[in-house]
């Protein structure tokens, strides 16, 4: 009975996919938008969101007709509209407009509305996928957890319904989205998570110290989502750092430092980074400082003109009495290379590292 | 050479005699310490103290002071700044002129030196104020904040002997990108003979005032280095920056310095230090604010 109707579903997809372009669409006069967005395919201008909507009046000129072309865009299956849309958006929640959120939603809508069931088109399923990846990110990157925790449970919700969920669970279980609730989980004890606006002075993040229930509940949330990721070799790497940071932050510094005791180094760049930096929180907190200390010179070599390593360095010296070394790593720390990007600064923002990439993808790809 | 003389020297020698901290000496035997005392009565700086109306304790055995002295020793002053993304417009126009406003009250022999944050840590040699040709153009802000990350790399200094030091610390926001949490800012405070004020800025005027971000740390900090921690409202008070530095930087410079050789058991590590005034106030206590101690070094 599934094969059936994946096959009925299959067809079903090809002949959407073969459709003449929507016909709302391909009646309605040509606009400016069907300008803004052949421009934004042709992936040639990279400052075009931002010349096309360089406030929020201008925005507002545009508004109608882009909800409603969104949903043109849907009937017709252009998915490019939802990168575009999706794009407007971040563009949007920068510069505060109050509509960005909606905007986020229409290119939901639209991919989530796609007629091709889940399972049965393998490039549709893919691009949805990535767009899932690239507006997860931007969620936890931009620090509106609470959106990106109701959007994980709108993807959960799309397989328990699907059709077909043992297929579309199969193809829709992405090993980011998977560690996406690991980091996500996390973020919510990142600095200022907690009390951004609420007038709290903790101070939640980094201190190893996890003291308040909340804070503890939320880490061990992440510790559960993060051994569940650390299965998918895909991300397995880099779910077993952030989890033996997270177990660092719980006080389980063993455990910590036997999950960071990697056969291989990690693969990735800056999972290799953030591995010598918790190595060396680590060591510190068990009272082995030399350890510490080769762990942060081993960051510092591996990420050349990074500035926390010396940071780091520098507190670990300044505190052992070693007042010229401590000076010398903050010299180091305080004239870092600007054109060096730290990748400690990405750790609290999730997937942010991989949008660019993922949003070239969507933009090219054409399922 | 007696412990005053002893004291003369090195204060006067600052160029030709290494230290091995900024106040902190060590000869023969002899541990020299330098500690800035700020006495005031009513809110009111009290001006006329001398050796006998103190009392200090160190590691809790009473020291004898060999002298009291004000505005007599240069002082450099560190300004630690926010330049993350919300400080612009009005704000970096007002922090601005507000480290001009302390620039202006500097001595000849007075030191400035500024570190600027946001996500990324900037440091600005220590200059001259003779060598200061215009007020100091602080950066473009924008990114997030290290704020913790960068009081750490502030307050590791080289000894300096013959100079105070003090930190004025700019902030208006949360820290989200420091890699060292509270305790280790406040572990390296402890060994940096900085006096630390920090101006905190805070956003809405609703009842009762939100507090900012990291007030417990950046109180301990305070309590442990002698400064201060002062909070501004950002819709009332932004025009008030300016009075905030000045504030600190008066409050410092004409604090009280005392100075004695310590007398007691051979102790490295942590010294812990109280200070009190025995002469009796005329109306109400003193409120006397003085560094929580220092560490010794081996």
């Amino acid at each position: 009975m599934f094969r059936t109707a994946s096959v009925l579903a299959a067809l079903a997809a090809v002949l959407v996919a073969t459709m003449p372009v929507g016909g709302l669409a391909q009646n309605a006069p040509p606009s400016r938008l069907d300008d803004l967005l052949d421009r934004y395919a042709a992936g040639r201008e990279p400052d075009l969101i931002a010349t096309t909507f360089p406030d929020h009046v201008t925005f507002l000129d545009w508004r109608v007709e882009l909800f409603t072309r969104a949903r043109e865009w849907r009937e017709s299956w252009q998915p490019v509209g939802a990168t575009l849309l999706l794009e407007i958006s971040f563009w949007g929640a920068r510069q505060g407009w109050p509509e960005a959120y909606l905007i986020s939603r229409a290119a939901e809508d639209l991919v989530t509305g796609r007629q091709a069931v889940l399972g049965a088109a393998p490039a549709q399923d893919q691009f949805e996928i990535t767009f899932h990846r690239a507006a997860l990110a931007w969620l936890v990157g931009a620090r509106s957890l609470g959106q990106a925790e109701e959007y994980l449970r709108r993807v959960g919700n799309r397989l328990a319904s699907a059709s077909e969920p043992d297929a579309g669970d199969n193809r829709l279980r992405d090993p980011r989205v998977a560690l996406t609730h690991g980091i996500l989980a996390e973020a919510w004890t990142a600095p200022g998570a907690l009390a951004p606006m609420s007038g709290s002075t903790r101070l939640p993040a980094l201190a190893a110290d996890a003291r308040d229930g909340e804070t503890r509940a939320h880490l061990g949330r992440a510790l559960a989502a993060l051994d569940s990721a650390a299965a998918l070799p895909e991300v397995a790497e880099e779910a077993t750092v952030r989890r033996a940071f997270v177990l660092h932050r719980l006080g389980r510094d063993e455990e910590a430092l036997a999950a960071l005791g990697l056969e291989n180094a990690p693969a990735d760049s800056t999972v290799r980074y953030w591995r010598h930096l918790f190595l060396g929180r680590v060591f510190e907190a068990l009272a082995r400082p030399a350890e510490a200390a080769a762990a942060y010179r081993a960051a510092a070599d591996d990420w050349r003109g990074a500035q926390t390593p010396a940071v780091a360095l520098a507190a670990l010296f300044q505190r052992q009495g070693r007042a010229a070394d401590a000076r010398r790593w903050a010299r180091v720390a305080g004239t870092a290379p600007l054109e060096v990007i730290d990748p400690w600064w990405h750790y609290w923002s999730g997937d942010l590292r991989f949008l660019p990439e993922w949003m070239a993808d969507l933009r090219r790809s054409d399922p | 050479m007696t412990a005053r003389s002893l004291a003369a020297a090195l204060l006067g020698a600052a160029v030709t005699v290494p230290l091995p901290a900024a106040q902190t000496a060590f000869r023969s035997g002899v541990d020299f310490v330098i500690v800035d005392v700020s006495v005031r009565l009513g809110g009111e700086p009290v001006t006329d103290l001398s050796t006998a109306d103190f009392q200090l304790h160190d590691g809790g055995i009473e020291q004898t002071l060999d002298e009291v002295s004000r505005e007599t020793l240069p002082i450099d002053v560190l300004f630690v700044i926010d330049l993350s993304g919300s400080v612009e417009g009005p704000l970096l126009e007002s922090l601005t002129r507000a480290v001009g406003a302390v620039q202006d009250r500097l001595r000849p022999t007075d030191r400035i030196s500024v570190v600027t944050f946001n996500h990324r840590i900037r440091e600005i040699d220590a200059v001259s104020v003779g060598a200061l040709a215009a007020p100091l153009r602080l950066g473009v802000p924008m990114g997030q904040t290290s704020l913790i990350d960068a009081m750490v790399v502030g307050l590791i200094r080289a000894p300096e002997a013959g100079r105070r030091r003090m930190a004025i610390v700019f902030t208006d926001g949360l820290d989200t990108t420091s890699f060292l949490d509270g305790a280790t800012l406040l572990e390296v405070a402890r060994r940096a003979e900085t006096a630390v004020f920090t101006v905190a800025l805070t956003y809405g005027t609703t009842q009762p005032e939100p507090r900012p971000p990291h007030q417990p740390l950046l109180e301990s900090l305070a309590e442990l280095t002698g400064g201060t921690f002062a909070v501004l409202q950002h819709n009332q008070d932004l025009g008030d920056l300016g009075a905030s530095f000045v504030q600190a930087f008066d409050e410092f410079r004409t604090s009280y310095v005392l100075s004695y050789a310590y007398q007691g058991p051979a102790r490295d590590g942590w010294h812990p230090l109280s200070v009190r005034v025995r002469r009796p106030s005329p109306r109400g206590t003193y409120e006397v604010r003085a560094r929580q101690g220092y560490f010794a070094a081996p």
